[in-house]
């Protein structure tokens, strides 16, 4: 029984952890000018996450390594260093765009200046790190993110399309700007800091063999219960931006849906669940930057070893929180540098997830455990679908400078 | 062995800086935009900002919004009218006299409703001039 309450709450945590800002943002765009027509940009989105979560998941718990140990080991030094440098520069961007959402949230609720909140946003982030333990920074931001909840219930709300929504899920064509957003929204949903958090939170919590449930479990099933989440978001721009001819560039306007629809209590749960989403994001990817860099190096790793244990870790994750923050007081817009943390991964990620795909299939590192009949064709799928992201990306991304053009 | 190895390796980094450099040229190459199409985004944004501010007016009016909220909200939307302003004077673009009023038109309105942010009569007046002055924006568009 208590085992089931466990993988009920991972599954929990995973759904509320879902989502960041940058499904904040890119989707509510998406919904706002296409409608429901990018719909199943999330599902590909999902499905890919969830191949990758499962994977590295899984080769965490039975070979004992994570993400940037298979880096360091797979690759020769100048392609470990590249992957290195790429990972970093993309968790410290996805950071501040976090950093800055954070700030912003309690701008919006609290009022005073961002820069202040930015301030307090870090300083959250700082004491939760040293204060709480890895189960619950994961789950205490994971439940709280369940606020986002309401987004769902407003578009139930407001009267579904059902009609319109189903053909949404199915890919349909458009214009440049069209595909930028459904590439975003693809690469929103499978960030590589997420992956790097997984598959080394696998090994903070000490999973074994007897854990491969749970890790299936959680990816399995929270992830694509996140993804409703994240459809929501869209369904909602649908059904009151759309209309209006309303383009959002801020976190207000997606709060605002939801004191439109439901009022100030759905508001309110709104802000706190948009807080938790951000900053349980803004810790995962602060910690993402410690463990890719401890990992590469070979250094103890692991918010579970204590300052004492890993120090170079702490003062990694501390670092990068404090550039995190240097980034954001240059007032640089976090909804413009979300747009750019998130096309910014879709081109590291092929590098780092690389590894995991073929220590996956290897059955000398897996034995029992390596991937079958369905898991590797799903793996070279979903790897090909990071691969056609990470090229169309950055590409979209100019020719309709950052989906300002048709 | 080893040196050729090395050589491999080295081979293959000048192959990758290539393309990266390749890459780069296409990226600027493609990514330069027209005159057109910067009217075109800055009156699209305009008109956003308008719109948004127009139904952040509508929730005060209705008393669902509250002052610190409405007043943050309708502050970043000003801030952003005043930039597009700013970018519209840099860039001389040829509508940039009615882009440059029509900024400062919603800019003012949204600088109003922040300043009074709980005054419904206010929200109710700046409401109606901001759906007027989207609607402005939209025919810089076409």
């Amino acid at each position: 029984m208590k085992k089931y309450l466990g993988v009920a709450l991972g599954i929990i945590a995973a759904l509320g952890g879902f989502v960041d800002i940058g499904e904040l943002v890119f989707n509510t765009q998406a919904g706002a000018l296409f409608g429901y027509r990018t719909l199943w940009a999330i599902v590909v989105g999902v499905i890919v996450s969830v191949v990758l979560a499962e994977l590295s998941g899984r080769v965490a718990i039975v070979a004992k390594k994570a993400n940037f140990d298979l880096v360091r080991e797979r690759y020769p030094r100048w392609l470990s260093i590249t992957t290195l440098v790429a990972g970093l520069a993309v968790c410290l961007i996805t950071l501040s765009a976090e950093l800055g959402g954070l700030g912003l949230i309690m701008h919006y609720v609290l009022g005073w200046n961002e820069g202040f909140f930015t301030l307090i946003g870090l300083l959250i982030i700082v004491a939760s790190s040293l204060l709480l333990s890895f189960s619950m920074i994961e789950r205490v931001f994971g439940y709280l993110g369940l606020g986002l909840v309401v987004f769902t219930i407003a578009a139930l709300h407001h009267g579904p399309a059902w009609h319109a929504i189903g053909r949404g899920f199915l890919p349909s064509g458009g214009s440049l700007q069209y595909w930028y957003f459904v590439v975003g929204m693809m690469a929103a949903a499978m960030m590589p800091y997420e992956i790097y958090f997984y598959s080394s939170g696998a090994i903070e919590e000490k999973w074994t063999t007897d854990d491969i449930p749970v890790n299936r479990a959680n990816s399995g099933l929270g992830f694509p219960l996140g993804g409703i989440i994240a459809a929501s978001l869209t369904i909602v721009a649908a059904q009151q931006l759309m209309p209006l001819g309303l383009t959002p560039d801020s976190l207000a306007t997606v709060l605002q849906e939801a004191l439109h629809e439901l009022g100030p209590l759905a508001f309110y749960a709104a802000v706190v669940g948009a807080f938790a989403a951000i900053g349980g994001a803004t810790i995962d990817s602060a910690f993402s930057c410690g463990y890719a860099l401890a990992q590469h190096q070979g250094w103890p790793w692991g918010e579970s070893k204590g300052v004492r244990g890993a120090p170079r870790w702490f003062a990694t994750v501390l670092a990068a929180a404090g550039i995190g923050f240097a980034v954001v007081q240059t007032r640089v817009d976090p909804v413009n540098l979300t747009e750019y943390a998130v096309i910014a991964s879709a081109v590291a990620m092929p590098l780092s997830f690389w590894p995991i795909v073929r220590v996956s299939q290897d059955r000398e590192t897996m034995g029992r455990y390596v991937s079958g009949p369905v898991a590797r064709p799903m793996a070279w799928l979903s790897y090909a679908v990071v691969c056609v992201v990470a090229i169309a990306g950055p590409i979209l991304m100019l020719l309709t400078h950052t989906g300002e053009l048709k | 062995m080893v040196a050729e190895r090395g050589g491999i390796q080295r081979q293959a980094a000048s192959v990758v800086v290539k393309i990266l450099v390749c890459l780069c040229c296409l990226f600027v190459l493609i990514g330069c935009e027209s005159t057109a199409d910067r009217v075109e985004i800055n009156a699209q944004s305009l008109q956003s900002d308008a719109l948004d501010g127009a139904v952040l007016a509508g929730e005060i009016v209705a008393g669902r919004a509250g002052s610190i909220f409405a007043r943050a909200h309708a502050q970043e939307l000003q801030d952003d009218t005043t930039q597009i302003e700013k970018n519209v004077y840099d860039q001389k673009l040829p509508k940039g006299d009615e882009l440059q009023k029509l900024a400062d038109q919603i800019g003012t309105a949204l600088g109003t409703m922040a300043v009074q942010a709980d005054d419904v009569q206010i929200a109710r007046q700046t409401r109606e001039t901001l759906l007027q002055l989207a609607d402005d924006a939209s025919k810089l568009t076409s």
